[in-house]
């Protein structure tokens, strides 16, 4: 059954200079994520994956359509309810140092969620909690003293899940979690995020660019470009048989460290990137 | 597929680094050796802080005055020793015998000069006889060769105005501009999207093919090393652990680092293994 159901949305952001045109960020965008699943939301810069991301958890309103957890809207929701209803429903951010506030302990970051979503818990029950999910997420209990600065960009990563775990969401959004990571950290913070997954049966929403690691980490891949999702499908049967000729271009550009299989990218007539659409247009 | 000969475009022997801190001398290159014949494209491939960028800075000189920069050798063909020339001559080394593209394109660019005056001030630079009007036509020729499909436009418009992929094909046009035959690329295409990043590379790539050139190539990324390169070097903590041809790095990797990091590496096909 789908946990999260996303429904024709539509977001345009108004233009950021006078005289600029705005984006439409998302042009009819739907999709649902099952209990359980990972579903990978890939595209390149600007075709709307971030956005969606914050969307669905709505960090960000939508003009149109629907977000639904649960069969639950949550354009409708009332503010009492929405804040509940995020205990459900957490974010891991791209860059863990820029989303742990510097000056707060590691052990007061991952408490936050609790002290708002379960107040009534003791100042004694909630430093239990944290401690065991410091120790969950592969941290010594002992940096719950730490200030983020004090940790290495894969600790402060693990931190970042710490926090998004805690309250037991059943739906997460990872943004880009490990693409600011070295590549034997990204593979340690991967590995752990998918054994959380398992443990806990939280769903995941996977945000990404990078097509080997979606392709290792999700069950459905949806194919993002332009602020539409041209394609979504099991992974396998994504990478085996990409209809859409944007899927074919983009995985045509992965570069496999495998010097004995060459690439050979291959651009489909018209392919624009985002910026390059707007920038680099041929007069007319 | 690669037009390489024995011919030498750089011989590096032992390089090393050290920079003086608050907290003593450190040192983040230990006895680098690097060789690159000529047409030919080497890749440095190690994670962040292993020294590949040091490496690079150091040879073209660009590192801050707390440092000091040895080796027993750095002999650029057709130039001579890049560690006996002093600091200052490095100006007419670098553009002119060694083009460079770093990995932030905007950093390359000046934000307040139109691209076309980059041009010009690089030619006139290297005391390259030319007028203003030459100097646009050559800059033309060049922004064409990279793929820019409105050169005129973007020569009469500033950095700001190009999307990272386009002011990385003008940093390329900048470095090929004088000609240099040799070529040193930091992460040429780290935060690039990736269909951006298969046309950068195929175009640095076609670059140094076409015209005998060699080339450096700074990366983390596995795949550019095995796509890209001929041979390969790879640095943990400030040294070189293993080198040898792509095909024999890459496929059968001797040193437990290098074959860490290639398992590090989601292979196609494969499924995240858990229990790892």
């Amino acid at each position: 059954m789908s946990l999260v159901e996303i429904e024709d949305v539509h977001k345009v952001f108004p233009a950021r200079q006078r005289g600029g045109e705005p984006v439409h960020a998302l042009k009819g965008v739907s999709l649902h994520v099952n209990e359980g699943e990972t579903l990978a939301v890939i595209g390149e810069s600007g075709s709307g994956k971030s956005t969606l991301g914050r969307v669905a958890l709505r960090l960000i309103d939508v003009d149109s359509g629907a977000v639904r957890i649960d069969g639950k809207d949550l354009g409708t929701m009332d503010a009492n309810t929405l804040r509940r209803q995020r205990a459900d429903m957490q974010l891991v951010f791209q860059e863990p140092f820029e989303s742990l506030n510097p000056r707060m302990a590691i052990g007061a970051i991952v408490a936050e969620p609790l002290q708002i979503h379960q107040p009534q818990l003791g100042t004694t029950e909630i430093r239990r909690q944290v401690l065991s999910t410091l120790e969950h997420v592969g941290l010594p209990q002992s940096f719950a003293d730490r200030l983020p600065g004090e940790l290495s960009g894969g600790q402060q990563q693990r931190v970042g899940i710490a926090r998004a775990i805690i309250s037991r969401p059943r739906f997460v959004v990872l943004d880009e979690p490990t693409s600011s990571l070295d590549l034997s950290i990204r593979a340690q913070i991967l590995a752990l995020l998918a054994e959380l997954q398992r443990e806990y049966s939280m769903a995941y929403l996977f945000v990404s660019h990078d097509m080997h690691t979606v392709e290792w980490v999700s069950d459905r891949i949806a194919v993002m470009y332009l602020g539409e999702i041209v394609e979504t499908k099991p992974t396998r049967e994504l990478f085996d048989a990409p209809e859409h000729p944007y899927t074919q271009t983009l995985l045509s550009a992965r570069l496999s460290p495998d010097p004995r299989e060459p690439h050979a990218y291959k651009a489909f007539a018209g392919h624009k990137t985002v910026r390059d659409a707007v920038e680099n247009q041929e007069p007319a | 597929m690669n037009a390489q000969s024995e011919e030498l475009a750089l011989e590096v022997r032992n390089l090393a680094v050290s920079i003086k801190t608050p907290h003593g001398l450190v040192h983040p290159v230990k006895g680098v050796d690097l060789t690159v014949h000529k047409g030919e494209i080497v890749g440095i491939v190690g994670e962040s802080g292993c020294g590949k960028s040091t490496t690079i800075k150091g040879l073209l000189r660009l590192l801050p005055a707390n440092s000091t920069v040895t080796a027993d050798k750095a002999q650029l063909a057709g130039y001579g020793d890049l560690l006996a020339t002093p600091v200052r001559r490095m100006r007419e080394v670098r553009g002119a015998k060694i083009g460079f593209v770093a990995q932030n394109p905007f950093g390359s660019l000046n934000p307040i000069y139109k691209i076309e005056r980059q041009f010009y001030e690089l030619q006139k630079a290297h005391k390259t006889k030319v007028s203003r009007k030459e100097s646009g036509e050559i800059a033309l020729r060049m922004l064409d060769g990279v793929g820019i499909v409105n050169p005129a436009r973007v020569l009469d418009g500033y950095a700001h105005q190009l999307s990272g992929g386009m002011a990385q094909r003008v940093v390329i046009a900048l470095a090929t501009t004088l000609s240099p035959q040799l070529l040193i690329a930091d992460e040429p295409t780290t935060g690039l999207d990736a269909t951006v990043q298969a046309q950068i590379l195929d175009l640095i790539s076609g670059l140094v093919r076409q015209e005998g050139r060699s080339m450096v190539l700074v990366t983390h990324d596995l795949g550019v090393i095995a796509q890209y390169c001929q041979r390969v070097v790879v640095m943990y903590d400030g040294q070189v652990v293993e080198h040898g041809s792509v095909m024999d790095v890459m496929v059968e990797p001797q040193h437990p680092y290098t074959q860490r990091l290639i398992a590090s590496v989601p292979k196609p096909g494969e499924k995240l293994d858990v229990s790892r």
